[in-house]
């Protein structure tokens, strides 16, 4: 079921997207974004994998045909191991898979906080983390050392950004899909808290790309600024609408944000859904 | 760091929803769709009270030292529900129980802690409150895990916690001698989720498993919701967890059936729960959330 669904939720992003820009969303490819840092994967879901002189770091598998075919995508670059393989956040979209790399010998690593999900929703084809991590932590193999960071609760309470020590790309998974609103309406992301890990990833003079979870191979700092530009309006637009004495569905009926943001993908399918979301979150607290 | 809104909020989210078919449930001389706005209280019995006003309801039980009493809904609302307490008795304000996280229940405590009253949640709403902190928000003086029985006096009440369902933090607040239960947004008696069920912070899925652990564990006969009018039979609770039953079955067996993911919330239908309030409405939107559990395990 599992790959079905991975489809599916492929081609929702597709229907959701219909902007002027062309979208593949299957192809995969790698992109070498630094010496020996690769972005992997394809629109519909992207890993980062890091090439050492003792292994391999791998993050998201995905799928177990996606982790396949990045095994083989990274057999074609090393001959080395892979090692360690490391989740960015607990949804199903991007950690199942991994029994490839656990049959060579990969130790899996999570944020602790990944945990209790995983105990909660069990999944047979998820492997679970041998080893978490609290908070920062750099993860050190051969010659490069892979930079786990971690921002407090955003996009789900357990998500881990990324970076190579010593270059300038940032893996941050869903936290922003370049040029896209995002599924915005999501039940365990806490919009304050995003926006303040975006703010604070912003101000950061350590990187100026970065890879997401979803879409093009490695985007422009300029592309997290859009977002969270986005995710300003929308909130501020919401509590203009409350602070009006609008009340939920005519917020959902009239929400219009400025042209600059119109022109993002998803933005028809998913402003009104998104303004539910910051609506809840202003009345209720989460 | 957020700005907090001060906007007072009457009746929001999950029962939102209901604004035009919950008036049958309610006298006719109701107010709003969900209750009325002046304090209504209904005597359950053997000390046992339920208060609504604004379209919220709680539940107080006095026993020979005092009161305990569930959420204070909101500033103005407490002081409502606090001069209703005060036509039944005059006895000290012994405990608060919020029912779960959510502002919409949660905030204007200081009214009851003023009278001296101890303040209790479940514990894992505590992160929830550290993280969203709220003005009118009085944080909780004690936390329970599983059970925590409150004494009043030969008057007792049981702190349940069953799992997650509409919240990972709900207490399903029991009265033994009354058989009856306070069961605070999970289960509106057969309704089915308002707008609040497309994305709520709900758990689709151990929401079924902590319905049936409580009618498994607890012999309760009726229950008093957190909206609405005063009591349902028990048969409310089994129903709403048919339901979402029925929702995780069907949503499931389209995903099976290989329809296409944008078209499955539409594909649903659930004939044998249609009489359910707001199921033309929202059962499209119900059908979401679940989509989403299965797309990614939340």
């Amino acid at each position: 079921m599992t790959r079905r669904i991975l489809v599916a939720l492929g081609v929702f992003f597709l229907a959701s997207h219909a902007s002027a820009q062309s979208l593949d969303l299957f192809t995969k490819t790698t992109t070498e974004v630094a010496p020996g840092v690769y972005s992997y994967g394809a629109f519909s879901a992207r890993s980062l994998f890091v090439v050492t002189s003792d292994g391999v770091i791998t993050t998201d598998p995905v799928s177990a045909k996606n982790a396949a075919d990045m095994r083989a995508a990274i057999a074609e670059v090393t001959d080395q191991p892979v090692k360690y393989v490391v989740y960015s956040h607990q949804h199903w979209d991007h950690v199942l898979g991994g029994q490839i790399f656990k049959d060579e010998g990969a130790t899996f690593i999570s944020h602790e906080k990944c945990i209790p999900h995983f105990a909660r929703h069990p999944n047979d084809e998820l492997v679970m983390p041998d080893q978490t991590v609290t908070g920062d932590h750099d993860l050190t193999l051969g010659d490069k050392t892979l930079k786990l960071m971690y921002f407090g609760h955003n996009h789900g309470d357990c998500m881990l950004v990324m970076q190579v020590d010593g270059t300038d790309v940032l893996y941050i998974n869903d936290l922003v899909t370049p040029y896209s609103v995002g599924l915005g309406f999501m039940p365990d992301y806490d919009p304050g808290e995003w926006l303040r890990t975006l703010l604070e990833l912003e101000a950061r003079d350590d990187w100026t790309q970065f890879i997401g979870g979803h879409g093009i191979p490695v985007a422009p700092k300029d592309a997290m600024v859009q977002r969270r530009r986005y995710m300003e309006a929308l909130m501020a637009a919401v509590r203009d609408g409350i602070e009006s004495g609008q009340r939920l569905e005519e917020l959902y009926d009239t929400i219009e944000l400025a042209e600059e943001f119109r022109e993002m993908r998803g933005y028809k399918t998913h402003i009104r859904r998104g303004a539910e979301r910051i609506y809840h979150y202003y009345t209720m607290g989460w | 760091m957020r700005t907090l809104l001060r906007t007072p909020i009457l009746a929001l989210s999950v029962m939102l929803a209901f604004t035009a078919c919950s008036t049958a449930q309610q006298p006719a001389s109701t107010a709003t769709p969900f209750g009325t706005l002046s304090a209504v209280t209904t005597d359950l019995g053997d000390g046992l009270y339920t208060v609504s006003a604004g379209g919220y309801r709680t539940v107080f039980l006095v026993g020979d030292n005092g009161v305990l009493v569930g959420d204070p809904i909101s500033t103005p609302i407490a002081k409502q529900f606090l001069s209703e307490i005060r036509k039944v008795t005059s006895k000290p304000l012994l405990y608060v129980v919020y029912s779960h996280n959510h502002w919409d229940h949660v905030l204007g405590g200081q009214v009851f802690k003023d009278e001296g009253a101890e303040i209790w949640s479940h514990e894992a709403c505590l992160p929830h409150f550290y993280r969203n902190s709220h003005p009118d928000l009085v944080l909780p003086d004690r936390s329970y895990e599983q059970k925590q029985v409150l004494d009043v006096g030969n008057a007792k009440a049981e702190l349940l916690y069953h799992g997650p369902n509409h919240s990972d933090c709900s207490t399903h607040l029991y009265f033994p001698a009354q058989k009856i239960v306070h069961i605070v947004d999970t289960v509106q008696p057969y309704a089915v989720s308002g707008a609040g069920g497309r994305m709520n912070d709900s758990y689709p899925k151990q929401f079924v498993a902590s319905l049936q652990k409580l009618e498994d564990e607890v012999p309760f006969e009726r229950m008093v919701p957190g909206h609405g009018g005063p009591i349902a039979p028990r048969d409310a609770v089994t129903n709403r967890r048919e339901y979402q039953q029925g929702l995780l079955d069907a949503v499931k067996a389209e995903i099976d059936k290989g329809t296409p993911f944008g078209e499955i919330p539409g594909a649903v239908s659930l004939p044998q729960f249609k009489d359910l309030l707001g199921y033309d409405q929202y059962l499209a939107a119900n059908a979401q959330r679940i989509l989403i559990y299965y797309t990614i395990g939340w």
